[in-house]
């Protein structure tokens, strides 16, 4: 009796994972973040998801009239993640890379910042080369454009990785390294709040083979009618100014690209 | 089915990948055997005096030592692990006024550092519950025979502790080979940070597996020759018993080709 209990819960749970993963009408949407990286996505004092990236992912939710759900996803997972069905969509600042974009589908860019330098409150200088990292560390997250930035441009350097965003400020901070790479919102935020520890150096420029044209929600290569809907939603929070509103909130630069 | 056979083949038996990054999982290995063997020594001496201190009857020398053990067996291990790591990044000034923020510095030190304090208290608690194990009559007896104290634990006590605490001493350095994978969190591009440095390049699973087989192969060989011994340490044990009433059926076999003398039995 209770075997059969058992396989009933088995069958119900089959069919449930089934269920979502060949859903042709989307009714809601699980969206996937690193929320390790704020002001895009972090979680505050009380466990909840929050930053400009849940408000945005909102906004396309009620335009595209679905339910949306948040989860927190380590970084180095979130591919692996959305493709065995973990959710349904990636909105954590991910850069269309082609590396990536073998793996995902990406919709349409919605957002597109500088990579930066970021270096010690003393370090007075305006760029960084090879020689000016001879003996030092470097620290970015891992599974990044710049990690790959890094080890396609400074090969030798000493690099540290670590698995979230804000890990690589800490330690910046503490003095453990004496470089960041990192997104220059994330880098202003954290210097906001720890004014004496870092300064940017200087804005990376953005090459195409490494950084992408910019950053884009990722999906399960076959779920091109849930890219379909995103793009359409993303045009939709453009036009009628919302996206300003936004950004407004959050940031005081332009973010939007083109 | 053919496709599916071969899918699952591929990701088995990557030459691509095994031959491009194989060697950066060996680089790996040897932090890891870096990091579990001293931290494992090091646990060991400090976990005598340690378990002494457990076993003290004066209470301002065994409350702290057990506040200790309670702290480090009571919290994970990654929780420590962070303390020390980051805790210490935020007293920086402190440890540049005493010197010794070189070591705090250095990820691999502060993993050292952690790994160390935690197997400790574990192994603290081993030996004292092996030395406890003891009958308190042999020791009576002992003194009754004019044996020094130095004489009891050499030749009464220790013989008979260690060997039962070698096998949970064995487990203990398993738990931290594997609990050692944590150090990739912080930085150190141990054998499970330079699985996930891979990873990140290439998105390819099978690393995740060939790491796991390398940490299976080591985790084995080690059970493998702790039942070497422990057949070898316990042979006084054995003589004149069937093996089978000692270790269970199946020692027989290993007991035999261990020792001649019982072969010809």
């Amino acid at each position: 009796m209770r075997f059969a209990k058992l396989l009933g819960l088995i069958g119900l749970a089959a069919s449930l994972a089934g269920g979502t993963a060949e859903a042709k009408e989307w009714k809601t949407v699980r969206i996937g973040m690193d929320a390790t990286y704020p002001p895009f996505e972090s979680v505050d004092s009380s466990g909840a998801i929050i930053g400009w990236e849940v408000d945005y992912g909102n906004a396309l939710c009620a335009k595209m009239h679905v339910t949306c759900t948040f989860q927190n996803q380590d970084w180095d997972g979130v591919i692996p993640a959305l493709l065995s069905g973990k959710f349904d969509v990636i909105l954590s600042s991910m850069n269309m890379t082609p590396a990536r974009a073998k793996k995902v589908l990406f919709s349409d860019m919605y957002y597109a910042t500088a990579p930066v330098w970021v270096g010690q409150a003393s370090n007075k200088a305006t760029e960084v080369t090879m020689e000016s990292l001879k003996g030092k560390t470097v620290g970015t997250q891992s599974s990044t454009v710049f990690a790959n930035y890094l080890d396609k441009n400074f090969k030798g350097a000493d690099v540290k990785l670590y698995p979230g965003g804000d890990e690589p400020f800490l330690d910046l901070a503490s003095g453990r390294t004496d470089f960041v790479v990192g997104d220059i919102l994330v880098a202003k935020g954290f210097i906001e709040k720890n004014p004496d520890c870092c300064r940017i150096i200087a804005e990376i420029p953005r090459s195409a083979d490494i950084f992408g044209p910019g950053v884009g929600a990722a999906f399960r290569p076959e779920d091109k009618d849930l890219a379909a809907m995103f793009n359409k939603a993303i045009a939709e929070v453009d036009a009628d100014g919302s996206y300003k509103t936004m950004e407004a909130k959050y940031f005081k630069i332009d973010i939007r690209g083109k | 089915m053919l496709d599916t056979l071969q899918n699952v083949a591929g990701f088995v038996v990557n030459i691509d990948l095994l031959s491009t990054y194989g060697y950066r999982l060996l680089l790996g290995l040897q932090i890891t055997a870096e990091v579990v063997l001293i931290s494992c020594s090091l646990g060991f001496v400090l976990a005598y005096p340690l378990s002494r201190a457990r076993m003290s009857k004066n209470l301002f020398i065994s409350s702290p030592a057990l506040a200790y053990v309670t702290f480090f067996r009571g919290t994970p291990l990654l929780c420590q692990l962070y303390l020390v790591y980051y805790g210490a990044g935020e007293f920086r000034p402190f440890f540049q006024s005493i010197d010794l923020w070189w070591f705090f510095r250095d990820a691999f030190y502060c993993c050292i550092f952690a790994f160390t304090l935690n197997t400790c208290a574990y192994q603290a608690e081993i030996l004292r519950g092996a030395i406890q194990s003891v009958p308190k009559g042999q020791i009576e007896a002992a003194r009754a025979l004019g044996l020094s104290g130095y004489s009891i634990a050499r030749y009464v006590v220790f013989p008979q502790a260690l060997l039962v605490a070698l096998r949970p001493l064995g487990n203990e350095l398993i738990g931290i080979i594997k609990a050692s994978a944590l150090a990739a969190i912080v930085t150190l591009l141990d054998l499970m940070g330079e699985t996930r440095f891979v990873f990140a390049k290439t998105f390819d699973f099978s690393i995740y597996l060939y790491a796991a087989i390398i940490y299976l192969a080591i985790t084995q060989a080690i059970s493998r020759l702790w039942n070497w011994m422990e057949l070898l340490l316990s042979r006084h044990l054995l003589a004149g018993r069937p093996a089978t009433m000692v270790l269970g059926p199946g020692a027989r076999q290993g007991q035999a080709a261990l020792d001649p003398l019982r072969a010809e039995t």
